[in-house]
């Protein structure tokens, strides 16, 4: 990456078009409520009960009660225990954590990198940020399948193959995305897709975690089934420049499914496909590789990558991305509809 | 122009950087305007003013961080999710994922293209400890930042 290319994907965070206004008009409601309460004398404690946060307050005053009497209950239990509380002192503390002064050292933060890509485990198998989303006004309930469960975020660097161990046969999900409901999405195999459901400026939107465990080693016709490609397609579309859609009927489209279908999985990782090809430099990118978008009639958006030399790519994230090489001749077609402007 | 229409878009981004969610980002940033109508000093032009809201900032979400009531589930999911590409939402959120201090310097270095020197006195530390924080945190992020 370079800063370029760093300024064009922070270029994508952007505040909704009523933001500045909104601080505006926050910033000065709040003035407002400190002139009031200076012009009266009155502190902010002796106002605070009469606003809308009392019944937080209220909420406290009670959680703190229920804390003490919890506390005290489990400082009694312990007293007459001297066993437990000897365990204890020691207990889940490694020598490293505890300094000469028998003071109890804070872990080191388990630091994400570039290797930690987000990721879900579910049943023994891997679920990676998918190649999918939602075109724009589709409604997202009618896509929410039934609940999975709820990934608990306990998955740290390294951890993977224990965790595809522990889970197989149980309902645990294990992940590195934070607490959050999973689903499955209605008209996709659970075991290939998830989804985990969110609100993006108060509406609500999905992101897509796909496993590509039970299609890897298979030929494309088994991606073209996961993602109900054959039934569903409608336009193929260049998404990193302007080119014109093909629609589905169209003969090209037509071979390069077919292509797609009968591809065998290449033998080449994503890493060495793009070590083949100088993808840091954009315009010599755009000439080798291309990023298309497959338009499905129930509003989801298919992300693959095509590599000069007739390579597909689902999935755009790491070495599990489905790599399949297409026959020459129907890749060429599709390549050269979408090199033309 | 006024103060929010010139400096929105750069704390918004900001915020989102360090904490992650629209929600504290909006929170932050509003506090962030909040001190400059009641506590900013005279500024000499729009880049000291934009530079002390930047430092102003970064402080509240370090302490949003800190917070105990921060949001446990904390989701780039809401911003991601309007970025297609799995590649730069991969890059995003990797960003994201570096420790606060290398995140502030990336950011202010190749978005804002502050110099080293720049940062270190809006961030009141050594340029020493920037090109540091800067060195970190491309290695952590394994980017080739070529030529830079």
């Amino acid at each position: 990456m370079n800063r370029d290319q760093y300024k064009h994907l922070l270029d994508k965070i952007e505040p909704d078009v009523d933001f500045a206004e909104r601080m505006q008009r926050a910033v000065a409601q709040r003035s407002e409520e400190m002139n009031a309460l200076s012009e009266t004398g009155a502190r902010p404690w002796q106002t605070f009960f009469h606003t809308k946060k009392r019944h937080i307050a209220l909420a406290g005053a009670m959680l703190s009660l229920l804390l003490i009497v919890s506390f005290s209950t489990v400082l009694l239990t312990e007293n007459d225990n001297p066993t437990k509380r000897e365990q204890k002192k020691t207990m889940n503390f490694s020598s490293d954590q505890v300094d000469e002064n028998n003071h109890y050292n804070l872990p080191k933060n388990k630091l994400a990198t570039s290797d930690m890509v987000e990721q879900i485990i579910y049943q023994g198998r891997v679920y990676l940020s998918a190649g999918l989303s939602l075109e724009s006004g589709v409604d997202v309930e009618s896509l929410l399948g039934q609940k999975i469960g709820r990934v608990s975020a306990q998955l740290t660097e390294g951890d993977t193959a224990k965790w595809q161990r522990n889970t197989q046969g149980t309902s645990q999900i294990i992940g590195n995305i934070g607490e959050s409901d999973l689903y499955a999405v209605r008209g996709y195999n659970p075991s290939f897709l998830l989804a985990q459901y969110a609100t993006k400026h108060g509406s609500p939107s999905f992101h897509f975690y796909q496993s590509t465990d039970l299609l890897a080693d298979q030929k494309g016709v088994a991606m073209l089934s996961a993602l109900n490609l054959e039934q569903t397609l409608q336009t193929l579309r260049r998404l990193d420049r302007t080119a014109a859609d093909l629609d589905v009927k169209d003969h090209v489209v037509q071979t390069f499914l077919q292509a797609l279908r009968d591809a065998s999985p290449a033998t080449e990782t994503r890493t060495m496909l793009r070590a083949r090809w100088n993808v840091t430099d954009i315009r010599k990118r755009e000439q080798d590789i291309m990023y298309l978008g497959m338009q499905l009639s129930d509003g989801m958006l298919v992300h693959v990558y095509l590599y000069r030399e007739g390579y597909l790519e689902f999935g755009g994230l790491s070495n599990r991305s489905l790599i399949y090489k297409l026959d020459e001749l129907s890749f060429a077609k599709l390549w050269e509809h979408f090199s033309s402007e | 122009m006024d103060v929010y229409t010139r400096h929105t878009t750069t704390l918004f981004k900001i915020a989102m950087i360090h904490l992650g969610n629209s929600i504290d980002a909006e929170d932050a940033v509003q506090e962030a305007f909040f001190k400059h109508l009641h506590k900013a000093p005279t500024f000499v032009d729009e880049t000291h003013e934009k530079a002390w809201l930047i430092r102003v900032l970064i402080n509240i979400c370090k302490n949003m961080t800190r917070s105990f009531w921060r949001r446990r589930t904390v989701s780039l999911a809401d911003q991601i999710i309007s970025i297609e590409e799995p590649e730069e939402r991969q890059m995003l959120s990797l960003v994201m994922q570096l420790p606060f201090s290398y995140k502030t310097v990336i950011h202010l270095f190749y978005y804002e293209d502050y110099s080293v020197a720049e940062i270190a006195e809006i961030l009141k530390i050594s340029q020493s400890a920037v090109k540091m924080r800067l060195k970190r945190g491309r290695a952590l992020l394994k980017w080739e930042w070529e030529g830079e």
